[in-house]
């Protein structure tokens, strides 16, 4: 069964017609051919499977094609981890692309390494397809300062590592280390990959980065993306979010843990409260707030404790649990005008602060 | 993490096989190296200004590097497929002038500042390259690009004229816009059917400058006129001009250069008001400042412009391919106010837009027979505008989009209402009512009102709700 390969690339593909010459491109021109690529096809319905074909037919000891019926990217995903026989497993979303030496500098770090790692990081680049312009992802410098004189490092020794961008892509993974911890994604749910991504940090051993070297690149502004984000998928983050908190609960994790799994939630949940449309926003803030209520009193005080947060972000926290509060959320225009009363107060506060000071200066 | 713009482009371009690197100062030296490392070409040469600095960079990592002077630079065939030039801080204008006399394929521009007039290279380059980057650093990692490729006409910007009777003014409008000499500008004179001398001084003009273009077409309406132009223009950006109007002799050389160092969607600038009795002008205040003169792509700030940006797309340029994209023109129905179908849909659909913090264009008021004056039946156009509007915000916009569609319907309705004769006020405000409920309910029309726009404006709106 095993492979004489070391990469496996999964390319998840659904209606990509446009992007997906640039992924595959940048596959088969990488410098070092140590790899092998499956592309899952989603169900698609444009061109997408005569220009996959088109790759394989071209390139056959580097591509497979297997088609299925729609799943979901979760669903795609699953069916490349049960098709993957290499020792390492990289997955790439089909409108992103790598740099043509990735997979050759990948090869050389692991071949430094003293003992197999469980995960590599790397440092992605983000661009941006309308104004043609690159940014370093979001969270590199935290990266870099997580990493800073350090070979590798896990959960117990920098927990901040779980409050990374919770993103499936940007990570190498150990084969046998996913197999062992049954990776199963949610089929048909839109930010499935974030229960997988906190389980994958809590239980790896040895995770090392790759964030000297240009390696993958994220496309946003694609068109479609904006649409998406409002709508019906926004309902889908409670239940992704209520998995893992059943699962920390049931397995007892330590608080500082828990505490960065809360924070990524909060992360989300404001940035979802500032997009979603009014249409699914009650039922969003009505199964948010059933979450809110299963975490604890200690959790929240963990919370506040691990992590530097804003007084806005912990108010959000106790509107979202309190039972008839959390009504004002549901509807926009009591939002705007609890925050405009908030502001005022803030001002009045800020005022009130500085007299006070002015006082004791003389 | 790397700074320069082309260690990007080139670490994931793998059809590039051949580098051609051209470095302004020796200080640059060292972003090869950081370049090289994460490329894989099959060949490199570098422009060297001394053969110390051949012997130190005779190889990097596991690519050989050709030390070449300029002669063999001109030499080199940099016309094949998989060539690119990379000029990296390179500044010197007289290397730009001799490299414009070769054929090249691609050529890559990276500065690490703001100084360089990009536009100015781009136009010695644009008949010899078919593909130019050049990327300039605007603040930390972040950076202008201009990005152009060649196309089959050689027309870069069209602008449009819809003519009838306005043979007093048109003379001052040819000067004003003809006095850029740009080569790759053409002028669509669309004369729609107009019984005074106009034709005689467009044709008169064309004599002399070959870049006006005279169409007749049978009268048909300013907007007919327009979307004839527009099937005719040729250019990668289009602009609408009313001849009866005129504008700075700057005014689209900086819009365009706006857009192409940009690759902008749209590029506007600000306009004054010019009255004709007194001859004198004054700048109509709007949004044109921060944050739009350098660009923006956040979808809020785009959508913010669709209610709060004044109506006048003659001082607009907008890109052939989003109109291409969206399948967007004129609707030649409408007899008057076909700009506001067509300032919403392009800002709707918009990914780019940037400003021009400047006020350029010159509108003229006071003149007889002006839209502005009506005050009768021919107001009811806008619900035919707003008619083809709904069918564009019906599905596939976000909810700020929305509401900003309907507080810039309100205002319209408030406006025709303020003119309106006393007869048909109570028929136009039912109708008015009728329409601004189509697609959305009372309480979100008044909520949003609330949020973007003044209170005296729900009050207004209230009352156009009471209506019967």
């Amino acid at each position: 069964m095993e492979n004489k390969k070391l990469f496996t690339i999964v390319v998840p593909m659904y209606n990509v017609e446009c992007f997906l010459k640039d992924c595959l491109n940048s596959l088969v021109n990488q410098s070092s051919k140590n790899f092998c690529a499956i592309l899952i096809d989603d169900g698609s319905t444009d061109k997408t499977k005569e220009i996959a074909l088109s790759y394989v037919e071209q390139y056959p000891n580097i591509f497979k094609y297997i088609y299925q019926k729609n799943k979901g990217l979760g669903g795609a995903r699953n069916t490349g981890i049960d098709n993957i026989d290499t020792k390492y497993s990289i997955f790439l979303d089909s409108d992103d692309f790598i740099a043509v030496r990735t997979i050759e500098y990948l090869e050389e770090l692991i071949s430094k390494q003293e003992e197999e790692p469980d995960i590599i990081l790397t440092g992605p680049t983000i661009y941006n397809s309308i104004n043609k312009t690159y940014w370093p992802f979001y969270d590199n410098f935290e990266v870099n300062r997580i990493f800073a004189n350090k070979d590798f490092t896990n959960v117990s020794i920098n927990p901040e590592i779980l409050s990374l961008e919770a993103s499936f892509w940007r990570c190498i993974w150990r084969t046998e280390f996913l197999k062992a911890n049954n990776v199963r994604f949610m089929e048909h749910v839109a930010w499935e990959d974030v229960p997988v991504h906190f389980v994958l940090f809590h239980e790896a051993k040895r995770i090392i980065k790759l964030t000297d070297k240009l390696t993958f690149f994220y496309r946003i502004n694609t068109g479609g993306q904006i649409t998406a984000g409002t709508g019906k998928s926004r309902l889908d983050m409670p239940i992704v979010f209520k998995q893992i908190v059943d699962i920390m609960k049931q397995q007892k994790w330590p608080m500082v843990e828990r505490a960065h799994v809360i924070n990524i939630l909060q992360k989300f949940v404001k940035w979802t409260m500032e997009v979603i449309s009014d249409e699914y926003r009650k039922e969003f803030v009505e199964s948010a707030h059933i979450l809110y209520k299963s975490l604890s009193k200690k959790e929240y005080k963990a919370y506040k404790k691990y992590i530097h947060t804003s007084f806005k972000l912990r108010m959000m926290f106790k509107l979202f649990r309190s039972n008839s509060k959390h009504k004002i959320l549901a509807d926009r225009s009591k939002t705007i005008r609890f925050e405009k009363r908030y502001e005022k107060l803030k001002r009045k506060a800020k005022t009130a602060a500085k007299k006070i000071k002015h006082l004791f200066r003389k | 993490m790397p700074k320069h713009y082309s260690i990007n482009y080139l670490s994931y371009h793998s059809e590039i096989k051949k580098a051609v690197f051209c470095i302004g100062h020796i200080d640059t030296y060292h972003i090869l190296h950081d370049i090289l490392s994460n490329t894989n070409f099959k060949e490199v040469y570098v422009l060297v200004h001394d053969e110390l600095a051949s012997a130190t960079f005779s190889s990097i990592g596991k690519h050989q590097i050709i030390g070449i002077d300029y002669d063999r630079l001109m030499g080199l065939d940099l016309s094949a497929e998989d060539t690119s030039v990379i000029c990296l801080d390179l500044i010197d204008p007289t290397f730009y002038k001799e490299l414009s006399t070769k054929k090249i394929h691609e050529i890559i521009l990276d500065f690490n500042w703001l100084g360089i007039e990009s536009f100015e290279i781009w136009e010695q380059l644009r008949k010899s390259a078919d593909h130019i980057l050049i990327a300039k650093l605007k603040s930390q990692s972040d950076y202008k690009v201009l990005d152009w490729h060649k196309s089959e006409s050689d027309i870069e910007l069209s602008l449009i004229f819809p003519v009838y009777n306005v043979g007093k003014y048109i003379q001052e409008c040819i000067d004003s816009v003809t006095a850029w000499d740009a080569p790759y500008v053409e002028f669509l004179f669309v004369n729609d059917g107009s019984p005074d001398n106009s034709e005689q001084i467009i044709a008169e003009a064309s004599k002399k400058d070959n870049r006006i273009k005279l169409l007749n077409k049978a009268n048909g309406g300013c907007a007919s006129a327009r979307q004839f132009g527009l099937e005719r223009a040729k250019g990668k950006y289009v602009g609408f001009v009313d001849p009866d109007d005129f504008v700075d002799e700057t005014m689209f050389k900086k819009l365009f250069t706006a857009a192409l160092e940009h690759s902008s969607d749209i590029a506007y600038c600000g306009y004054n008001e010019f009255y004709n009795d007194t001859k004198k002008y004054k700048p109509v205040k709007d949004l044109i400042f921060a944050p739009y003169f350098n660009g923006t792509e956040i979808r809020n700030q785009i959508d913010q412009l669709i209610p709060f940006m004044r109506i006048g797309i003659w001082r607009c340029i907008f890109s052939k391919e989003l109109l291409d994209r969206n399948n967007i023109g004129f609707y030649t129905d409408l007899r008057r106010f076909d700009d506001l179908p067509f300032k919403v849909i392009t800002l709707l659909k918009a990914r780019h837009v940037v400003s021009v913090p400047e006020y350029l264009y010159y509108y003229r008021l006071d003149r007889a027979g002006q839209d502005i004056k009506a005050d009768d039946e021919k107001l009811y156009v806008h619900f035919d505008i707003f008619k083809h509007l709904d069918s564009w915000f019906e599905n596939n916009c976000s909810d700020k989009q929305l509401d900003y569609y309907h507080i810039i319907k309100l205002d319209t309705h408030l406006w025709a209402l303020s003119k309106i004769q006393k007869r048909l006020y109570k028929d136009y405000a039912s109708k008015a009512k009728a329409d601004l409920l189509t697609l959305c309910d009372k309480n979100r029309l008044i909520l949003a009102t609330k949020t973007y726009n003044s209170r005296k404006k729900v009050k207004q709106l209230k009352k156009i709700l009471s209506a019967k």
